[in-house]
C-alpha cells in the first residue's frame, strides 16, 4: 500500500478508535447522568455551562450523545487530530528533507498536494461519521432505549466536519507557506484553546469558533432534519478558499 | 540535451543565477564544479522545475519546461544533494517512494542498484549512516529508463571504494547512451569521469570545458615563484615584455605568477627570461599537468574548491 495511504488509514483508525471509547464510555454514563441531571446543574456555576446542561436536558439522548460525541469528542481530540494531521503536509517534508525528492518525482505539484489534502481530510472526516454511526450500537449496549436515524448521524456528522475541514484547511496553508511544523501546531492549538475558553467566557462566547458546532446547533439540526447552511456553506467556503491558496502558494514554492 | 536560454533566478535583489545560455549535447558526463554558494544546486533544481526561473528557459531532451517542470521531470532524474528520509521505511519502500511516476520497471532496477552498492534493501532507514543514505537515493535517481540524469554531489560521505562504485555505474549510464549532469566538490572524480566541465562562481559561468581541452590548457600552465615579493616586482616588467611569444601572465600572489604559454614546452620562455642576468633567478617552476583544482584556480582566479 503506498506511503500516504498506509498513513491516512493509520491516523484515521487512530482517531476512530479515540472517539469511539470515549463515545462508548459516555453512552455506558447515560443513564447515571440522566439520574443526576439536576444535581449537575446545581453545581455548574459557570453560565455557558450551565446552558450547555440546560440544552441537553432539553435534548434528552441525542442532546446528550451529540454533546458528548461532537462538542466534547470531535471539538477537542478531533480539532487536534485535524491540526496535527495537516501541519506535517508540507512543513514535514521541509524539516524532514524530504520535500525536494517529493517534488522531483513527475509528478505534478497540483496532483501531489491534493492527494494530501484529501489524506489528511478523510483522515480527519471518516471517523467522525464511522464513530456517529456507531451510537445506536453503544445505545443497545448500555441498554438504553432510545436509537437515532441515520440521516440524523449523517447531517449532524457533516455539520462537525464542515468545522474540522476549516481548521483542517487553514493549518494546510500553514504547512505549505511554513517551515517548522511544531511552530505552526503550537500556533494552531494555542488559538484553538484561546476559542474554547472564549466559549466558556458569557460575554464573548458569541465570538467562539466552538458556538458553531455547540449542543443547541445539534438539536436544530435534529428539529430541522437539515444543515444549517449559515454555519456550514460559509464554514466550506472557507475550506474551499485556503485549499485554492494552498494549491497556489505550493505551486511557487522552492525546497 | 540540455538547453537553457538566459536562464536566471534571483531572490529579492540577490541574483543567484546570472542569465545562463547553455547547449549540452547528449550521451556524455557533464561537470558542475564550483564553490559552496556558486549557484550550482539552484541551477540543477531549475533544470527539473523545482525552483522556477526568473527569466529565460529551459529545454531538457527537445521538450520545453513549462508549468511545474512535470513534462521536464519525465525525462529526467534528479539526484538531490539534501538528505532526506523517512526513518521508518525500508529501503525498499523507500526506493518505491521516491520513484512514484516512473515506470515500474524502475523500482526494480533501482534494488538491483542498491544491491549492488552493498544497501540491505529490506533494513529501516533509521539505522543506515549517512552514506548508506544517499547511496539510496542515487540508485532511485540511476533507475528509470530516461535520458538525463542530473546528480547535486551524489558522492559526498562516501567512502573512497563506495565513491568508485558511483562512478562506475555514472560511466555505465554513458555507455548505454545517457546524459549525467553531475555536480561534484571531489574535482578528482569529475577530472575522472566528466568530459565537458562547467564552472559557476557567484552565480556566474566563468568557463565551460571540453575536458581534453582542458588537460591540455593545464600542460600550457607554467607556475613560477620567486624568492620574495620585491623580487617578483624586480622581474613582471620582464615577464610582460614577453607577451610577444605569446605568454600570458593570468594572476600574481605575491611572488608566484600563474602563466599560461603558447604551447607545453617552457624552455624558450625560461631561455628569454634567464637572458638578462640582472634579474634574480626563479625559486620554484612548475609545469606539466596540474589538478583541477590549481588549474581553475590560476585560469580563473576562484578559490574554496
Amino acid at each position: 500500500m503506498p506511503h500516504l495511504w498506509r498513513s491516512t488509514l493509520l491516523r484515521g483508525l487512530g482517531l476512530f478508535a479515540i472517539l469511539f471509547a470515549a463515545l462508548l464510555a459516555a453512552a455506558a454514563y447515560f443513564p447515571t447522568f440522566e439520574e443526576n441531571a439536576p444535581l449537575y446543574k446545581t453545581l455548574a456555576v459557570i453560565p455557558t455551562l450551565k446552558e450547555i446542561l440546560n440544552v441537553v436536558e432539553e435534548g434528552g439522548v441525542w442532546g446528550y450523545m451529540a454533546g458528548q460525541q461532537y462538542f466534547k469528542g470531535c471539538n477537542t481530540m478531533g480539532v487536534a487530530a485535524a491540526i496535527l494531521f495537516a501541519v506535517g503536509a508540507v512543513a514535514g517534508e521541509s524539516e524532514r528533507g524530504t520535500l525536494e525528492v517529493w517534488l522531483g518525482r513527475p509528478v505534478s505539484r497540483d496532483r501531489l498536494l491534493l492527494e494530501r489534502w484529501l489524506g489528511g481530510a478523510l483522515a480527519v472526516c471518516v471517523p467522525v461519521f464511522a464513530s456517529s454511526y456507531a451510537m445506536n450500537w453503544m445505545m443497545d449496549f448500555s441498554e438504553v432505549d432510545s436509537h437515532f436515524s441515520y440521516t440524523l448521524l449523517t447531517l449532524a456528522s457533516a455539520h462537525q466536519c464542515a468545522l474540522l475541514l476549516a481548521i483542517y484547511s487553514a493549518t494546510f496553508f500553514l504547512s505549505v507557506i511554513g517551515d517548522q511544523p511544531h511552530r505552526i501546531t503550537f500556533g494552531m492549538l494555542f488559538f484553538n484553546m484561546g476559542m474554547f475558553s472564549m466559549y466558556m467566557i458569557e460575554s464573548i462566547t458569541k465570538w467562539s469558533l466552538f458556538r458553531l458546532a455547540d449542543p443547541s446547533r445539534y438539536l436544530t439540526i435534529q428539529r430541522n432534519m437539515s444543515l444549517e447552511g449559515g454555519v456550514v456553506y460559509p464554514l466550506l467556503a472557507v475550506t474551499a478558499g485556503f485549499l485554492g491558496l494552498s494549491l497556489w502558494r505550493f505551486r511557487q514554492r522552492v525546497p | 540535451m540540455i538547453r537553457t536560454t538566459d536562464l536566471t533566478r534571483s531572490y529579492g535583489q540577490h541574483l543567484a543565477l546570472q542569465p545562463l545560455s547553455l547547449d549540452l549535447e547528449a550521451g556524455q558526463v557533464l561537470g558542475l564544479i564550483g564553490p559552496n554558494g556558486s549557484g550550482k544546486t539552484t541551477f540543477l533544481r531549475m533544470l527539473v522545475g523545482l525552483v522556477p526561473a526568473t527569466a529565460g528557459s529551459v529545454e531538457i531532451d527537445g521538450v520545453r519546461l513549462r508549468g511545474d517542470g512535470k513534462n521536464v521531470r519525465e525525462r529526467a532524474t534528479f539526484c538531490p544533494g539534501e538528505l532526506g528520509f523517512y526513518p521508518e521505511l525500508t529501503c525498499r519502500a523507500q526506493l518505491r517512494w521516491c520513484l512514484r511516476g516512473r515506470h515500474r520497471d524502475a523500482e526494480q532496477t533501482a534494488i538491483q542498484i542498491a544491491d549492488r552498492l552493498g544497501l540491505p534493501i529490506d533494513q529501516r532507514l533509521r539505522s543506515f549512516s549517512h552514506g548508506m543514505k544517499r547511496q539510496v537515493l542515487f540508485s532511485a535517481a540511476m533507475a528509470p529508463d530516461v535520458p538525463l540524469r542530473i546528480l547535486d554531489e551524489p558522492t559526498e560521505g562516501l567512502d573512497p571504494t563506495k565513491r568508485a562504485q558511483v562512478l562506475d555505474i555514472i560511466e555505465e549510464q554513458v555507455e548505454d547512451g545517457r546524459t549525467v549532469l553531475l555536480s561534484s566538490h571531489h574535482l578528482g572524480e569529475i577530472d575522472r569521469v566528466c568530459e565537458r566541465m562547467l564552472f559557476l562562481a557567484g552565480g556566474e559561468l566563468i568557463g565551460d570545458e571540453v575536458a581534453s581541452a582542458l588537460a591540455e590548457r593545464s600542460r600550457r600552465l607554467l607556475l613560477i615563484s620567486w624568492a620574495n615579493d620585491r623580487d617578483a616586482e624586480r622581474v613582471r616588467p620582464a615577464v610582460e615584455a614577453l607577451a610577444d611569444l605569446g605568454v600570458k601572465l593570468l594572476r600574481q600572489d605575491g611572488p608566484r605568477f600563474s602563466l599560461e604559454l603558447p604551447n607545453d614546452d617552457p624552455r624558450a620562455f625560461l631561455e628569454a627570461l634567464l637572458q638578462d642576468h640582472d634579474l634574480p633567478a626563479p625559486h620554484v617552476i612548475e609545469y606539466g599537468k596540474l589538478s583541477l583544482g590549481e588549474l581553475y584556480l590560476n585560469l580563473y582566479g576562484v578559490e574554496g574548491l
